[in-house]
C-alpha cells in the first residue's frame, strides 16, 4: 500500500481513490436519495452484515460452489487438454464435439440444468464446471502445442522416455498458458455463480444481491458488489502468486 | 572396427547414398555449405529423421533403435537448454532419464561441472547465462551421460570470434582426453582445419571428399572445388633457413619468408585465396611478403569476388569481400598490392 520509491512514499497513488470516495460521500449526502446511499452507510451495513454472520453464511456457500466447480472443471480441462495436445488422434476425434459445445455461454445451460438437476447445489457447481472446463481445455492445448519440438527432441536424445518428457518438459513449459486460463477463469467463476444464484438459488451472494434489489437496499447491493470484486481479485492474485512461484525463476 | 558405419544413407529431400566410416576416438568434421545436408546426416545418426540405408555403431545395427536408446550425445546448434531447469537440473535430466541412481547423480554432475569449469553456475537458469556459459552447460549435459558418440552441430556459430576460438581449443582438448568419437558440423574452413582429424565434405547432399585437412584444402577434388577453392601453389626453386622456425623461399621472382621447422626438402608453398590481402593502397613497411601486381580477371560471387592477380610472373587467385572491392573500385587492370599472410603460408615437402 505504501512503499518507498526513490525515497518518496507512493501514497500519492491513493489520492484519486480518496477523491472518488470523498466525492461519493459528499454527493450522496447532497442528493439524499435511498437509491444512492453515502459510502459511510455502505461501510456501516457491511459491518452489520458481517457482525450478524449473514455475510459469512452467504459468502461461504458461494465460495464452496465456486471452488468445487472451478477445481473440477479446470482439472478436467487441463487433463483433457494434455491428452488432446499430445495426441493428434484424440484432437481430431474430440475437437469437433468440443467446438460445438464451447460457444454456448455457461448461463445458456441454466434452463436445461434446472430441469435435470433441480435447484440443488449440483446446479451452480455444474455451471461453474462448464465455464471453467473449456477455457482451461483450450489454453492447455495451446500451451502443449507451444512447446518447441526441439526441446522434445533434445529430451529424447538424452534418453528420456515419453512419460518423462511429458512430466518434466512439456507440462512445465505449458504452465504459463495454463495459468493464464486459471487467472481468467477465477473471475469468470464468480460471475457465473452470482448469476446462477440471482436466478435460481436462494442462497449465496447472488441471492443476497437480488433480495437487496427487491427491498431497494442499495447499500446492501454495494456491499455485495464489493465482496465480489474482492473475491475475483483475490482469486486472480492467488494464481498470479502461484504462477510466479512455479515459473518466475525462468520465464 | 569403425565406431560408426553409414551405408548408402539417403533421405527424402536431402542426402544421396552416403557411405562413410568414422573411426573410434576420431574427431570427424562434416564441412559443407548451408543446406548441404550436414545436420541431416547428424539427425540420421541420432535417429531423429527417417532415412534409407544402414547405420552401425561398431557391429551393432541401430536403424530400429529410437533416439533415446542410441546412447549418443547431441549438442544442437541452438543448444536447447531447458529454460525451466537450472544448470544443475539441466545436467541431471539426462542422468535421470537413463536411470542412474539418485545416489550417483550428484557425483557425476560435480565431476562434469569441474571438467568444464561451470561449478559456480549450478543454480543459474539458462536465461541468466552468457553465450559461452550456455555452450559449456550444453556440453556438460551430454558428457554427463557418457555417450558413446558425440554429435556437435555448429556449436560455436553464435559466439564471437575470440570466445569461439577459446572454446574450440577446449572442445579439441576434451575430445582428445576422453577419446570420444565425435562428429562436428561446420561451414567454417578455419574451424574445420583447427579441429579435424579428418574432414568429410558434403555438397548438395553428396559426400564430395573425405581426408585429412591437408589433403582437403591443398588438393580439393573437382566435386568440392565449388565450395573449397583450390589453394595457390608456388613451386620453390631454392630456399634457405634464416633462423629458428623461419626460411626464405625463392619462387621465381617471388621471395617469401615462410614458417619452416626444417626436415624434408621444401618443394611447394600453398596459400588459400582468402589468406592473401589485396588493396590499391601500399601496405605499411616493412615490405616483407608484400608485392605489387595487376588484376587480370574478376569473378563476382555472392559475398566475395575472386580476383586473378598477376604478381612477378605468377597468376594468383585472391578472394576479396564485395564491400572492399566496391570501396576500392577494383576492376580488371587495377594495380594492387598484395600481402601474403605469413602464418597462413603452408610449406609442402612432398607430393599429395
Amino acid at each position: 500500500m505504501f512503499s518507498k520509491k526513490d525515497g518518496r512514499l507512493t501514497w500519492a497513488y491513493w489520492i484519486p481513490t480518496f477523491l472518488f470516495l470523498s466525492g461519493w460521500e459528499v454527493g450522496a449526502r447532497l442528493i439524499a436519495s435511498p437509491l444512492f446511499p453515502p459510502f459511510s452507510k455502505v461501510i456501516a451495513e457491511f459491518v452489520y452484515l458481517a457482525r450478524e454472520g449473514i455475510l459469512l453464511k452467504h459468502l461461504t456457500l458461494s465460495l464452496l460452489r465456486v471452488v468445487g466447480g472451478f477445481v473440477l472443471g479446470s482439472l478436467t480441462g487441463v487433463v483433457m487438454g494434455i491428452i488432446l495436445g499430445c495426441s493428434n488422434l484424440a484432437y481430431k476425434s474430440l475437437s469437433p464435439l468440443f467446438s460445438i459445445l464451447y460457444p454456448i455461454p455457461a448461463l445458456g445451460w441454466l434452463p436445461l440444468l434446472m430441469l435435470w438437476l433441480g435447484l440443488s447445489e449440483a446446479l451452480p457447481v455444474t455451471l461453474i464446471f462448464i465455464c471453467s472446463f473449456f477455457p482451461l481445455l483450450y489454453n492447455t492445448i495451446a500451451g502443449i502445442r507451444s512447446v518447441n519440438p526441439k526441446y522434445i527432441q533434445t529430451a529424447r536424445v538424452l534418453g528420456a522416455p515419453p512419460w518423462l518428457i511429458l512430466h518434466h518438459v512439456i507440462i512445465p513449459l505449458a504452465l504459463p498458458y495454463i495459468f493464464t486460463g486459471l487467472r481468467l477463469e477465477a473471475g469468470m467463476a464468480w460471475r457465473t455463480v452470482v448469476a446462477a444464484e440471482m436466478i435460481a438459488i436462494p442462497t449465496g451472494i447472488g441471492a443476497l444481491l437480488i433480495n437487496a434489489e427487491s427491498l431497494i437496499r442499495v447499500d446492501i447491493i454495494f456491499v455485495c458488489l464489493f465482496i465480489l470484486s474482492l473475491m475475483s481479485f483475490g482469486g486472480e492474485r492467488i494464481f498470479l502468486w502461484l504462477e510466479h512461484k512455479l515459473t518466475g525463476a525462468w520465464k | 572396427m569403425p565406431a560408426i558405419t553409414l551405408k548408402k544413407i539417403s533421405t527424402k529431400f536431402c542426402l544421396k547414398e552416403i557411405d562413410l566410416e568414422i573411426k573410434e576416438g576420431e574427431l570427424l568434421v562434416l564441412l559443407g555449405p548451408t543446406g548441404a545436408g550436414k545436420t541431416t546426416l547428424l539427425n540420421v545418426i541420432a535417429g531423429l529423421v527417417e532415412y534409407e540405408g544402414e547405420v552401425y555403431f561398431g557391429e551393432e545395427k541401430v536403424d530400429l533403435l529410437p533416439p533415446e536408446k542410441r546412447q549418443i550425445g547431441y549438442v544442437f546448434q541452438e543448444l536447447y537448454l531447458f529454460p525451466h531447469l537450472d544448470v544443475y537440473h539441466n545436467i541431471a535430466f539426462g542422468l535421470k532419464a537413463r536411470g542412474f541412481s539418485p545416489a550417483e547423480i550428484p557425483g557425476r554432475i560435480s565431476r562434469v561441472m569441474e571438467l568444464l569449469n561451470i561449478g559456480h553456475l549450478r543454480s543459474r537458469y539458462p536465461r541468466n547465462l552468457s553465450g559461452g556459459e550456455k555452450q559449456r552447460v550444453a556440453l556438460a549435459r551430454v558428457l554427463a551421460i557418457e555417450p558413446r558418440i558425440l554429435l556437435l552441430d555448429e556449436p560455436l556459430s553464435n559466439l564471437d570470434y575470440s570466445l569461439a576460438k577459446l572454446l574450440r581449443l577446449e572442445i579439441k582438448e576434451l575430445q582428445r582426453r576422453l577419446s570420444l568419437t565425435t562428429l562436428y558440423v561446420t561451414h567454417n574452413f578455419s574451424e574445420a582445419r583447427e579441429l579435424a582429424d579428418r574432414i568429410a565434405v558434403i555438397v548438395e547432399g553428396e559426400l564430395g571428399q573425405v581426408g585429412a585437412p591437408e589433403e582437403i584444402f591443398l588438393r580439393p577434388g573437382a566435386k568440392i572445388q565449388g565450395f573449397i577453392p583450390p589453394p595457390n601453389l608456388l613451386t620453390v626453386d631454392r630456399y634457405e633457413a634464416i633462423g629458428p622456425g623461419l626460411a626464405r623461399a625463392h619462387c621465381g621472382k617471388l621471395v617469401l619468408l615462410v614458417p619452416w621447422e626444417g626436415g624434408d626438402s621444401l618443394r611447394e608453398i600453398a596459400i588459400m585465396p582468402y589468406d592473401i590481402s589485396l588493396s590499391i593502397y601500399p601496405p605499411p613497411a616493412p615490405g616483407i611478403n608484400k608485392y605489387k601486381g595487376r588484376i587480370i580477371k574478376t569473378s563476382p560471387g555472392r559475398y566475395t569476388i575472386q580476383c586473378q592477380v598477376e604478381v612477378e610472373g605468377h597468376l594468383l587467385t585472391v578472394e576479396v569481400p564485395c564491400l572492399t572491392a566496391e570501396e576500392q573500385r577494383l576492376e580488371v587492370g587495377s594495380p594492387v598490392w598484395i600481402n601474403f599472410n605469413f602464418r597462413k603460408l603452408k610449406t609442402l615437402t612432398g607430393v599429395y
